[in-house]
């Protein structure tokens, strides 16, 4: 008799627990991490706020497949070893659903392998550099601009005002060698010769040895290609060692509002932007204002760039209809959609053919953006007055 | 290399190793002192920096008058850690290591507390941008008011161990402690004042360090190293000898990053450290001890 009653009582539980279940159906849950620390956290908070904010619109929207979504990320430090633990620790021990890249392709590069492994579709929204998508990867697809076309901005003006030398100074990882190594190849059509060409260690503040090897060069030309704090650190230490140059231009930094702590240091110089809130991309108002309610400030390109790989992803898992990673592969792969970030669509490797990249300045502290010109917003100021002129 | 080139690498290198000097001038006490490298000095630099941040950008003051404030900051943190925490190790066998793992909690408990404060991010103060050109050679002018700061407080430390009462005290008990016990010197007290000012210089350090670099909260350990470093290839107990290489790490730096790569600059400090240890044990300008 006991055990027959104990059988009643284990069947109205579990009974209680599908009900239960189906008013609350269980959520998808999205794991990624992103650099709160260390040198990239600059840039990474914009990347993460850009997820966030797809989670409370898709939320609102009733949903992914009927379930609640809910986020799940962690701070890798800017490390990309950090970032493999991080990720297995996503897809083994929080069991997640589905992932999305983190920030910078360095850290990238280190974690696709992680998502490869596990047969884990992963959209690398913060992954420039080509080669992490070469490698015959089939899990894997870029999200981001590629590296070799962040400078074309930069390279179009250089052109067309008959500058004639070029100076390349890159941190030694993967995004800015890559995009060091891209210039370099293209340099030859724009009329340009390289005639610097070094990379710096990550974490490094003191500049002032190659600057004055780069002053020594005196070229027309200066790309920094490197992210936030060291493209505020090369500048100011242009200004302090007098390195004069026509056209000052950085690949990462210049399109974050906290360039301008620079202060007379940031003005005309030039940075890559992959988006803007005044370019027209379906959905960019909403997305603008939503997020500016949100989070009080205004997104950059690492907030769009992160909420359209979560507007591919969920248009990939509705159009597959299910979690299935492999079929979620191959939607992904042939999909073309628009986003606030422009185009989405990648090649058979899994590389960015669709998004493109603008040119923002500095002037009287404020960010213009000056090609293409169908989004250019003002005129490029060139050349660069000396240092000693400005203020 | 033109002339020209050569002497602004020489000044590039000697405002760098200012800074350096003025970082590693209290670890230098501390272990001279106490025999306890105290791990948490970079982070010390940090927060102090941190401090100094923040008074600029949001109550304006200039960064010159935050020293004083940075300085009293750290001293206070040398003197609670030495009088709370480091004071109450039993004085047996395992005393050294229990005090350094002990400063190792410090400078986690230091990392999280700016990162709570303050936030994530490179931080830099923005305070004069820009150069004095002097005889066709740029003088960075944050560096330079950096570095004649740092040769105030490196004098103002020299005069006070050299002639005050407690400074002398200070050298009797690194020397030697019962001896000073036994002329009647409060080494306790000895103890917390030097842990304090050990702080007291790192925060200087850092309160100017921030006028010339970005910093942010994680980076404090990375100072702990090049601070340790300084005082290892300059000589431990040698205050001349800790400025002297100070400046020996700073032109390496400068002239290796020019000639060679910057690669190579990073890590110039490590070889220079180990050069040292094999030929020199004592450092480049320190005494031999028995």
């Amino acid at each position: 008799m006991t055990s027959n009653r104990t059988l009643v009582i284990a069947a109205a539980a579990a009974m209680a627990q599908s009900l239960a279940a189906r008013a609350e159906p269980k959520p998808i849950v999205i794991g990624a991490s992103v650099s709160l620390s260390g040198t990239y956290a600059g840039s990474g908070k914009y990347s993460i706020e850009g997820t966030q904010l797809w989670v409370e619109d898709v939320n609102a929207r009733g949903g992914l497949l009927g379930r609640p979504v809910r986020l799940i990320y962690y701070d890798d430090k800017s490390d990309p070893n950090t970032g493999v633990q991080l990720y297995e620790k996503l897809i083994t021990s929080d069991t997640v659903d589905l992932i999305v890249g983190p920030y910078s392709s360095g850290v990238t590069s280190a974690v696709s392998t992680v998502a490869e492994k596990h047969h884990m579709v992963m959209l690398g929204p913060e992954a420039a550099d080509v080669k992490i998508y070469t490698r015959g990867y089939k899990y894997n697809f870029q999200a981001q601009t590629q590296a070799g076309r962040y400078m074309l901005g930069a390279l179009t003006l250089a052109k067309a005002n008959g500058y004639k030398t070029l100076a390349l100074l890159a941190e030694d990882t993967a995004f800015p060698k890559a995009v060091s190594a891209e210039v370099g190849k293209m340099a030859g059509e724009y009329g340009l010769k390289i005639v610097f060409d070094e990379t710096y260690p990550k974490g490094s503040s003191d500049f002032s040895a190659l600057l004055t090897k780069v002053k020594q060069i005196a070229p027309d030309v200066l790309f920094a290609n490197s992210y936030l704090p060291d493209s505020q650190g090369i500048l100011r230490q242009c200004h302090e060692l007098g390195v004069e140059a026509k056209m000052f231009a950085v690949a990462v930094g210049a399109a974050e509002p906290e360039f301008r702590n620079l202060g007379p240091s940031a003005e005309y110089v030039f940075g890559a932007t992959q988006w803007a809130a005044t370019m027209p991309r379906t959905g960019n108002p909403a997305f603008v204002e939503a997020y500016q309610r949100k989070f009080n400030r205004a997104p950059d390109y690492h907030s769009a760039a992160n909420y359209a790989s979560m507007q591919v992803l969920e248009a990939a898992v509705k159009q597959v209809g299910s979690l299935d990673q492999d079929k979620l592969a191959a939607a992904v792969s042939k999909l073309k959609l628009d986003t606030v970030y422009g185009r989405f669509e990648v090649d058979p490797r899994g590389v960015q053919i669709g998004f493109t990249s603008a040119l923002l300045q500095w002037q009287k502290g404020k960010q213009v953006l000056v090609w293409p010109d169908d989004v250019a917003k003002g005129k490029p100021i060139l050349p660069t007055p000396p240092w000693s002129q400005r203020q | 290399m033109t002339p020209r080139i050569l002497l602004q690498l020489i000044v590039n290198g000697i405002m760098l190793g200012g800074v350096y000097g003025l970082m590693s001038l209290g670890i230098n006490l501390v272990w001279g002192v106490m025999g306890v490298v105290n791990l948490a000095h970079g982070d010390v630099i940090i927060a102090a920096g941190f401090v100094t941040f923040w008074l600029f950008t949001r109550l304006g003051v200039n960064p010159l008058l935050a020293l004083p404030v940075s300085i009293a900051m750290g001293f206070t943190i040398g003197l609670c850690v030495q009088k709370f925490l480091l004071a109450r190790v039993p004085q047996d066998r395992g005393a050294v290591k229990t005090s350094l793992l002990m400063t190792f909690g410090v400078s986690y408990m230091l990392i999280n507390a700016v990162q709570l404060t303050f936030g994530n991010e490179f931080q830099t103060v923005m305070f004069l941008p820009g150069s004095w050109r002097v005889g066709g050679l740029d003088f960075a002018k944050s560096r330079t008011l950096a570095f004649s700061m740092a040769a105030v407080i490196s004098l103002l430390l020299w005069a006070f161990l050299r002639f005050s009462f407690t400074g002398r005290a200070i050298h009797a008990v690194s020397q030697s402690p019962e001896g000073a016990s036994v002329c009647g010197i409060d080494i306790g007290r000895t103890r917390i004042l030097s842990f304090g000012l050990g702080a007291a210089l790192a925060a200087a350090a850092g309160a100017l360090l921030v006028m010339i670099f970005a910093i942010s909260p994680a980076m404090g350990t990375g100072y702990t190293v090049r601070s340790f470093a300084v005082t290892v290839i300059g000589g431990l107990g040698s205050f001349p000898g800790a400025l002297l290489g100070a400046l020996v790490l700073g032109m390496a730096e400068v002239f290796t990053g020019y000639l060679a790569s910057a690669q190579i600059a990073n890590g110039i400090a490590f070889l220079l450290f180990l050069a040292v240890l094999l030929t020199r044990p004592q450092g480049l300008f320190g005494r031999k001890t028995s």
